[in-house]
């Protein structure tokens, strides 16, 4: 492979794209050479006697046959035949015969024939090759190129300019090419390889093919993203090598690289290639010059998808969601990429080689819905909100990855709980939708990042786990569908608030059941309150207790129960109470009280009922601390006014 | 006679139609090329079938469809180098061309004959374009193509002699069929075997030849050379012929002198 260069696949590249039809037609190169059936002029059937009168008239042995030879008895001179009789012609026979075991050498045609047609031969034709060996055309590097040529040229109609000198197109090839001294076996020895090799050889190729057309296309897509061919050097050496690497180190994995090189690795290039291109500056820039960490997760990927144990990654992940979860890794990297690379030379070193893995395997056990195609956005809301949590959290030796992985187990953990008892697991999935439930995610792993302490390296993350057991339970118990996905999102979103400002009261860190959370107790009593006096007349009777009433009663009740957990613990009650009495003052006033009245109302009288489970009123010029149910209608409009 | 046609040989009829209008494809008509060959080998060694035999209705004989289709394709592959860019494609769609006319077995016509000489003429011209450029190591050639080109006509005569012969070991002899064989035993050895012989050098020595198309040389010569014994054959066994015994002995020497090809050592 020493005397071709990049210089020279790039020329060539080029030139067969300037020509275009030119490249296509270099494939009849391949067509021409294969080798041909070629019949052979046809043998005519001869009678057995013309073989002997060839030798009664071959110079070495006509004399036998004359006058005084030994066959001449034998012989009839006239016929050219043996004479009549069986004597005759045993004597005549039995004597060819000895000539031709004992005088003749075989047949210099059968002796030479040794360029592969003799079989053919007895069947009427020969195989025939084209080239002597050593004669033909190189093929191997020929058709690398050949294919780059042919990626190349898709993009060349929409993009004339792409293969200019000094585009990054040119340089995007000039590196590919560099790199093949290191993924093919020696291109001038092709006699020389062996099975292994050129399975190898077609593997870099179609990988190849796919890595330039990811590649070109990102350059399609951002024409004013300038990349250095250093750069491209870096990441094909850090994205295509290791594939490589992993293909002719283990066997085994042969297969499932195949998978993977056909499915996953063009959109995990493009994502690698868009990485580079849209943060140059976090890649190249100063500690980062040698964009290890492309390679690391890389090959962590690699790896894991390759993985064929006890948990098979591409059975957890969908093929999207596993090309979504790179990104995500990658973007991790772009924001802490000391992360990956660490502060030594060997980048694999500070990454967790399976933390893949061990998030696939966290996942394997997540309950319903957050299972195959909720699996990887839940794993990437997870990996993105812990990659701001690590850019302002946690000190270059921190394993963040273990954060991580810790983090979504506490998730699965919590939804486990959560919803272990009856079909609370089907009763959740109802409540949202997916789109919902991955924002649902996205909240608790914000929240959980944001908050200093909530998170920690080799904790077991009960505050999140609490948190999400508790609403993940409560949301299940909405048999009435009584409040939205958007309502319960947004009654998420003050529950984690209110974790992460107030911790362990709402949700105390050391109660496990999540039944046993005060938020969860609360916001259940207030979801039955208003079933229970919803019923079955509940529109026409102009109720209002349901959707964004309810939803702000319970935002309402969370906010000031963190204020006071003793009381709203003591009341819960109470504020059931005050919720029905409220829904059956609309009831009672429709014309009157409506949502904002209500609304008002119920946080007018909250903090009291909270307090002592009471109301103070005014009744004869007095102040008198009363219970919900003996307040009447026009005590409670009197607040409202 | 009633007839009937094989179903492949009308498809393989209208693909090449096709192939004609829309651009050939060299690999598609080897193909087509390497089935009919196939088939046409099968014909030959097919017996009749029961019905046939009892029914006295025969179809076309097989043997003639594939033959059709042949020709055919030596047309449309003939068509395509004519409209062939590259010229070692286009070499590669003469020697399928000339091969699909020999298999066709209308290279003694009139037609066939003239096309033969045309796609070697031509074939032969662009092959010593190519030739020269290889030598001096600018682009890779068409050794086997151009080879096999060289020596085409020689391939072609040899099946028209063998037809030949085999009628008239079956004819009764006649004045004008002695005639016939005359002129055959006259022409068959500048036709066949010196002709690959006095070809051979050059077809040997194109760059980077196979060996295996230079024994596929060898063979086509030896076989030739070895055919000719029928010649003998006929004259010994028919006693108008006899006489003609001496020129095809004649025939012999002079072949053997100018290719060391040898009856006892070589025909076996």
């Amino acid at each position: 492979m020493t005397g071709i260069t990049p210089a020279m696949v790039i020329l060539a590249v080029r030139a067969l794209v300037r020509v275009g039809a030119a490249a296509r037609e270099s494939y009849e190169q391949k067509i021409r050479d294969a080798e041909i059936l070629m019949p052979l002029p046809e043998q005519i059937d001869l009678d057995p006697v013309t073989h002997i009168r060839a030798i009664a008239k071959d110079d070495r042995f006509k004399d036998r046959f004359l006058a005084d030879g030994d066959l001449a008895p034998y012989w009839d001179a006239n016929k050219k035949a043996p004479l009549d009789g069986e004597e005759a012609q045993r004597k005549i026979i039995e004597a060819v015969e000895l000539i031709w075991e004992t005088e003749l050498a075989t047949p210099p045609n059968v002796k030479t024939m040794t360029g592969g047609g003799l079989k053919g031969q007895e069947a009427g034709y020969m195989i025939l090759k084209q080239w002597a060996e050593g004669a033909e055309p190189p093929p191997p590097l020929a058709r690398v190129v050949l294919t780059l040529a042919e990626v190349t040229l898709e993009f060349v109609g929409s993009n004339p300019s792409i293969l200019g000198m000094g585009s990054s197109g040119e340089k995007l090839i000039t590196a590919l090419s560099e790199d093949l001294r290191e993924l093919l076996p020696d291109a001038d020895n092709p006699q020389d390889w062996t099975a292994a090799e050129w399975s190898k050889f077609y593997f870099v190729q179609r990988a190849m093919a796919i890595f330039l057309h990811a590649g070109l296309k990102t350059i399609t897509e951002k024409p004013d993203v300038i990349i250095e061919e250093v750069e491209y050097r870096a990441l094909v050496s850090n994205v295509l090598t290791p594939l490589v690497r992993t293909f002719e180190q283990d066997p085994q994995k042969v297969p499932s690289l195949l998978v993977f090189r056909d499915t996953l690795f063009g959109p995990m290039a493009s994502a690698a290639f868009k990485t580079l291109a849209e943060h140059q500056e976090a890649f190249f820039g100063g500690r980062f010059s040698d964009s290890k960490a492309v390679g690391a997760v890389t090959k962590v990927l690699f790896e894991t998808v390759a993985e064929t144990g006890e948990t098979n990654i591409r059975n957890v992940f969908t093929d999207d969601g596993l090309i979504q979860l790179y990104q995500a890794v990658l973007g991790v990297m772009v924001k802490r990429p000391e992360f990956f690379v660490g502060r030594g030379d060997s980048a694999e070193a500070t990454l967790k080689r399976d933390l893949l893995l061990n998030v696939a395997k966290a996942l394997q056990e997540s309950p319903p819905p957050f299972t195959e195609e909720l699996a990887a956005p839940l794993a990437i809301v997870a990996l993105d909100a812990l990659g701001n949590y690590a850019a302002t959290s946690l000190d270059e030796e921190d394993a963040w990855e273990a954060v991580a992985e810790e983090s979504i187990l506490a998730f699965v953990g919590g939804l486990k709980d959560g919803l272990k008892t009856g079909n609370m697991e089907s009763a959740f999935a109802k409540v949202l939708s997916r789109e919902q439930m991955v924002v649902l995610t996205e909240i608790f792993f914000a929240q959980a990042a944001e908050t200093p302490g909530m998170l920690l390296p080799g904790s077991d993350n009960k505050e999140l786990k609490n948190l999400v057991g508790a609403v993940a339970n409560a949301m299940a118990t909405d048999g009435a569908r009584l409040l939205s996905g958007e309502d319960w999102l947004i009654i998420a979103q003050v529950a984690a608030e209110e974790a992460a400002k107030n911790p362990d009261r709402l949700f105390q860190i050391d109660v496990a059941d999540p039944e046993g959370q005060l938020a969860n107790m609360l916001i259940k009593q207030l979801l039955q309150g208003a079933a229970d006096s919803f019923g079955e007349e509940a529109r026409r009777d102009g109720k209002i207790m349901f959707g964004e009433t309810l939803r702000d009663v319970i935002i309402t009740t969370l906010h000031a129960a963190a204020g006071n957990i003793e009381g709203a613990t003591a009341h819960i009650h109470e504020l059931e109470a005050l919720e029905k009495r409220i829904n059956q003052l609309a009831s009672n006033n429709k014309h009157k009280i409506g949502i904002r009245e209500a609304k008002m109302l119920f946080k007018e009288l909250i903090v009291s009922v909270i307090d002592d489970g009471t109301v103070v009123v005014k009744r004869d010029n007095q102040r008198l601390s009363v219970s919900i149910s003996d307040l009447t209608d026009e005590e409670l409009m009197r607040f409202l006014a | 006679m009633k007839r009937r046609i094989a179903p492949w040989a009308a498809l393989i009829t209208a693909g090449l139609l096709l192939t004609s209008c829309a651009g050939v494809s060299l690999s598609r008509l080897q193909n087509d090329f390497n089935q009919l060959y196939q088939e046409k080998e099968a014909c030959l060694s097919a017996k009749p079938t029961m019905a046939e035999e009892i029914t006295n209705v025969k179809s076309i004989p097989c043997t003639e469809q594939a033959e059709a289709a042949l020709f055919d394709l030596s047309q449309s592959a003939k068509s395509a180098a004519d409209k062939a860019k590259d010229q070692r494609t286009k070499v590669a769609l003469l020697r399928l061309a000339g091969l699909s006319l020999w298999q066709s077995g209308r290279g003694a016509e009139k037609e066939g004959n003239a096309f033969v000489n045309k796609v070697s003429m031509e074939g032969e011209f662009v092959c010593d374009v190519i030739e020269k450029k290889a030598k001096k190591g600018e682009i890779y050639g068409a050794p086997r193509d151009c080879a096999l080109l060289t020596i085409l006509q020689a391939l072609v005569w040899h099946s028209e002699y063998k037809k030949r012969l085999e009628k008239l070991d079956e004819q009764k002899p006649s004045e004008e069929s002695k005639k016939e064989f005359e002129s055959l035993i006259g022409n068959y050895a500048n036709n066949t075997v010196l002709f690959i012989s006095s070809r051979e050098k050059k077809a040997k020595a194109f760059t980077g030849l196979s060996s295996s198309v230079k024994d596929y040389i060898d063979e086509a010569k030896r076989r030739s050379f070895c055919n000719f014994q029928k010649a003998e054959e006929i004259a010994l066994d028919h006693s108008m012929y006899r006489d003609l015994e001496s020129k095809i002995d004649d025939q012999f020497q002079t072949m053997s002198r100018k290719t060391g090809l040898n009856r006892v050592d070589d025909c076996r």
